[in-house]
């Protein structure tokens, strides 16, 4: 068995417990948006935004605190009825962690999650957590992330496919 | 402040004699001003109270309407909101290598910093994480206020490097 390593810098992201967050990976907008109406009709979560982390990556964030044990619940009724196997990973990490956490600022190639849908209400988790989302990235600006300059935004990413192909 | 002038003798009497016929405050006040005795409202109620011997109705904001009421000012939001700052990837250290070598494990290990706290040392306890201090492996997720962090980054971590995931290969 080999294993290699290599340097990387580390991942900033927004964790707590009272905000309903999904991770919907390898998920189309249009059932990130469905799953995500679904769950704000059955729970009354008041509102959300959706976020596009990378291709085909989504995550939401809900308008309404909640308590761990209905976070729990709310994401687990979720990974369970779109048998997404990303989500349930999601799920586990968050019960081992006991607290769930969003990425804010990029990874590798892939760039900080930007904001594509919102919906409802978003005057209390939801402008939070864009509050606190504004000061990670002014962290991950400021504190001197090596690659900050040559980090792809999705801008960039559109660009560089538009280029690459024959449009 | 200017002090006011204590209620004279021929005040405290005039209000005394008024108060035995059965006058009202208002009709008192009227009375001691048509007579240029004229008192501050508030300190003819304290005086009419005081003869009385009655106590001065108790939440007496109930009685103003709601629009007019005294607000009390909104609390300030605490720094521990229990929203934190997740610095998380895979790390590496000299002592974990050795161990990871004799048990065959692989070279890195997932490790992520929780930090809370103000703005300013969250920027500070960031950067210094970045600078190459992680999570010991016995303990991979640490979750601590900023400043502590700052004042002693060796209680929660040690030297080491943030890796990128292990490409394991058998």
């Amino acid at each position: 068995m080999t294993n290699q390593i290599s340097k990387a810098d580390p991942i900033l992201g927004f964790t707590d417990r009272i905000t309903v967050k999904l991770d919907l990976d390898n998920m189309s907008f249009r059932s990130a948006r469905y799953w995500a109406n679904l769950v704000l009709r059955k729970y009354k979560l008041r509102g959300y935004i959706i976020l596009k982390s990378s291709k085909k990556c989504y995550h939401v964030v809900f308008d309404r605190y909640v308590s761990w044990d209905e976070n729990l619940s709310v994401v687990g009724w979720v990974a369970i009825l779109s048998k997404s196997l990303k989500l349930k990973d999601y799920l586990g990490m968050q019960c081992i962690k006991m607290s769930s956490t969003l990425r804010v600022a990029p990874k590798g190639e892939k760039p900080s999650p930007r904001i594509v849908y919102r919906y409802g209400n978003q005057e209390h988790a939801v402008k939070d957590f864009l509050e606190f989302r504004k000061l990670i990235k002014r962290i991950h600006i400021f504190s001197g992330f090596p690659n900050v300059e040559n980090q792809k935004t999705h801008s960039n990413h559109n660009k560089n496919r538009y280029n690459n192909s024959n449009y | 402040m200017p002090k006011r002038k204590p209620i004279s003798k021929q005040q405290t009497e005039a209000i005394r004699t008024y108060i035995k016929q059965g006058y009202s405050a208002n009709k008192i006040q009227k009375k001691l001003q048509s007579k240029g005795l004229g008192i501050q409202r508030k300190r003819l109620l304290a005086e009419v109270r005081k003869v009385k011997g009655t106590k001065p109705q108790a939440y007496t904001q109930r009685y103003t309407p709601k629009k007019y009421r005294r607000v009390t000012p909104r609390a300030r939001r605490p720094v521990y909101s229990g929203k934190h700052i997740a610095v998380y990837r895979y790390a590496t250290t000299s002592r974990y290598r050795v161990v990871a070598k004799k048990l065959g494990l692989p070279k890195a290990y997932s490790a992520r910093f929780e930090f809370y706290g103000n703005g300013k040392d969250l920027a500070k306890a960031v950067h210094l994480a970045l600078t190459g201090i992680v999570p010991r492996w016995e303990k991979p997720h640490v979750e601590c206020s900023a400043r502590a962090f700052l004042t002693n980054p060796y209680k929660y971590g040690e030297k080491g490097m943030w890796v990128d995931k292990p490409n394991i290969e058998s």
